[in-house]
């Protein structure tokens, strides 16, 4: 079936009292509305943001160009915790990050999905992830902000052993509803703002 | 008659219930099934999510300092255990954290029990976890969380990153009316829709007005909070900053007709610190009129255009957030408005839709 992805109108209740006829189309309506909250609004999401030293007579940020924010001259892993859904399947990741030096290294964001057995942050590896790499998914502008995507592309599970071109992260049906670890390393690279999605499937067998 | 539940959740066959075909007690009985699921699940995930870089927010107060805190949206009524990880290490053994949920309507505070953070070293093994259990009848959807960090001298507390989720309801559900703020939702009887058993009017009914109420259950779509209490010569953001509408927003998804049904909207709530009158901030295509000190909050319809995610997530994407414009720039913190001035500024930004 289709899972629809608005709030539509509901039938109406009177169609549902004694006496009345039952029409299929009013069950239907509501097996409808019922799946859009499951499938769809239900859905995990976070958002991350990333916050930065500044100036401290300010107290807010005044830019990346100026005070005393992180440098993207740094290689840094970072974890961001996710609670993913019984309907977890495939993770989306955007991120807005600052990257540059690309003449003198290698520019990249690697991204893996692990376990958090015993909380640990080197819990298992349940996807060896993606990298996104200078002059194909980064851009060379240390003083502009710029967005990374994974895409949404609804990959089968993969086989990968180390990062591959960007796509979407593969939860193993065993980890769905899990506390998960998106691990993301950096190579002179800088993220700002990390967000995860659980991706819609937009037709689900019953 | 139990009022249970399937996970992953099974679908009712639409094609099964048009006409000319039996109605079968499959299709009524998993509509009851994911009902259940979706009253137990649904709201889950991550409601709070926050992350510092490395020596950004730095903690050295021996005894217990409120770090930050949020407004996050509760699933319902009876969701009564919510869970914090916090990434965080300590330069000298023994620094703790807790944290408080604090309902506005009732003004009673849950507080966790303090958790030693064992790192020494920024991810150097684990996190931490910290649970609450409610154990009062509350009725807020929004409450307030509050982190509070205690460090061991000479040493101090570095965070990294907070995540929370409430737990989900177990399967079955209880009996009776179960309460969502003010809304009230029947959990079905799986064995009463089964066969040779009579189609009630009351199912459809009540099937009804639970799918209403589940509309309108809050989803976070943004959090952010700024730093207090960091130690001297620590320098975090404490309120939002003229950089900020370029970072401070989510791409998110929300649902063609929350414009045409009643109590769908997107509730933003701010904290506000030095209040002066005549001040506005510009959220989310609106201009919101602060008028106090301390917590603002406002719905708001949805008035902006959808964005070009949306052929990708296939669904309705907007940017919900700060919106960058002049007033923005004029009302937050900046190279002319510092923080050192005493001005009017924004501790706090929750952003919680449907």
């Amino acid at each position: 079936m289709l899972i629809p992805t608005g709030f539509q109108q509901l039938p109406s209740e009177e169609g549902c009292y004694n006496n009345q006829i039952l029409f299929g189309g009013t069950v239907s309506q509501m097996a409808s509305a019922t799946a859009q909250l499951s499938n769809c609004k239900f859905l995990g999401q976070a958002h991350y943001h990333i916050g930065q030293k500044v100036i401290p007579a300010v107290g807010g940020m005044l830019s990346f160009a100026t005070g005393t924010s992180g440098s993207v001259k740094t290689n840094r892993t970072y974890n961001f915790l996710y609670k993913s859904t019984p309907l977890s399947s495939h993770l989306a990741l955007l991120i807005q990050y600052r990257a540059g030096n690309f003449e003198f290294t290698n520019v990249s964001i690697t991204a893996q999905l692990r376990a958090t057995g015993s909380n640990s942050y080197t819990g298992s590896i349940l996807d060896y992830g993606v990298i996104f790499q200078e002059g194909l998914d980064l851009v060379h502008d240390q003083d502009q902000i710029a967005t990374a995507f994974t895409g949404s592309e609804l990959i089968t599970a993969p086989t990968n052993t180390s990062p591959v071109r960007v796509r979407p992260l593969f939860v193993p049906s065993a980890n769905r509803g899990d506390l998960l670890n998106v691990t993301i390393a950096t190579i002179q690279a800088l993220p700002i703002t990390v967000h995860i999605y659980d991706l819609l499937i937009p037709e689900v067998t019953p | 008659m139990s009022n249970s539940y399937t996970s992953p959740p099974t679908l009712v066959d639409p094609a099964r219930t048009t006409a000319g075909l039996t109605l079968r007690t499959t299709e009524i009985s998993r509509l009851g099934d994911l009902q259940n699921y979706a009253f137990a699940v649904g709201g889950c995930g991550d409601v709070l999510n926050q992350y510092w870089d490395e020596d950004v927010f730095e903690i050295n107060s021996t005894s217990y300092v409120v770090a930050c805190d949020w407004y996050i949206p509760r699933p319902s009524n009876i969701h009564n255990e919510i869970k914090v990880r916090l990434g965080a290490h300590t330069t000298t053994a023994g620094g703790t954290f807790r944290f408080n949920v604090t309902f506005p309507t009732s003004s009673n505070k849950y507080t966790s029990a303090p958790v030693t953070i064992t790192d020494s070293s920024r991810f150097a093994s684990a996190f931490e976890e910290a649970t609450i259990t409610v154990t009062g009848a509350e009725t807020d959807q929004e409450v307030l969380l509050t982190l509070e960090v205690q460090a061991v001298s000479p040493g101090f507390v570095q965070l990294a990153f907070i995540q929370a989720s409430w737990t989900k309801l177990s399967s079955p559900l209880s009996t009776g009316s179960l309460a969502q703020g003010s809304d009230s939702f029947i959990p079905q009887g799986i064995s009463r829709l089964g066969a040779d058993l009579p189609l009630t009017a009351r199912f459809g009914v009540e099937t009804l007005a639970n799918i209403t109420t589940l509309r309108k259950r809050g989803r976070t779509l943004f959090q952010w909070a700024g730093s207090q209490n960091a130690r001297v010569g620590n320098t975090p953001a404490e309120g939002l900053g003229i950089f900020d509408p370029q970072v401070m927003f989510s791409n998110v998804a929300l649902y063609g007709g929350m414009n045409q049904i009643d109590d769908l909207e997107v509730k933003v709530l701010l904290d506000v610190v030095n209040y002066s009158a005549g001040s506005f901030i510009d959220i989310f295509g609106h201009r919101l009129p602060i008028t106090s000190g301390g917590l603002n909050e406002f719905s708001l319809k949805l008035r902006l255009n959808e964005i070009n995610l949306s052929d990708d997530f296939g669904l309705s994407m907007y940017q919900v957030g700060l919106d960058d414009t002049p007033n923005n720039a004029d009302l937050l913190l900046s190279i002319d408005n510092k923080l050192n001035t005493n001005p009017l500024y924004i501790r706090a930004i929750s952003i919680i839709g449907v």
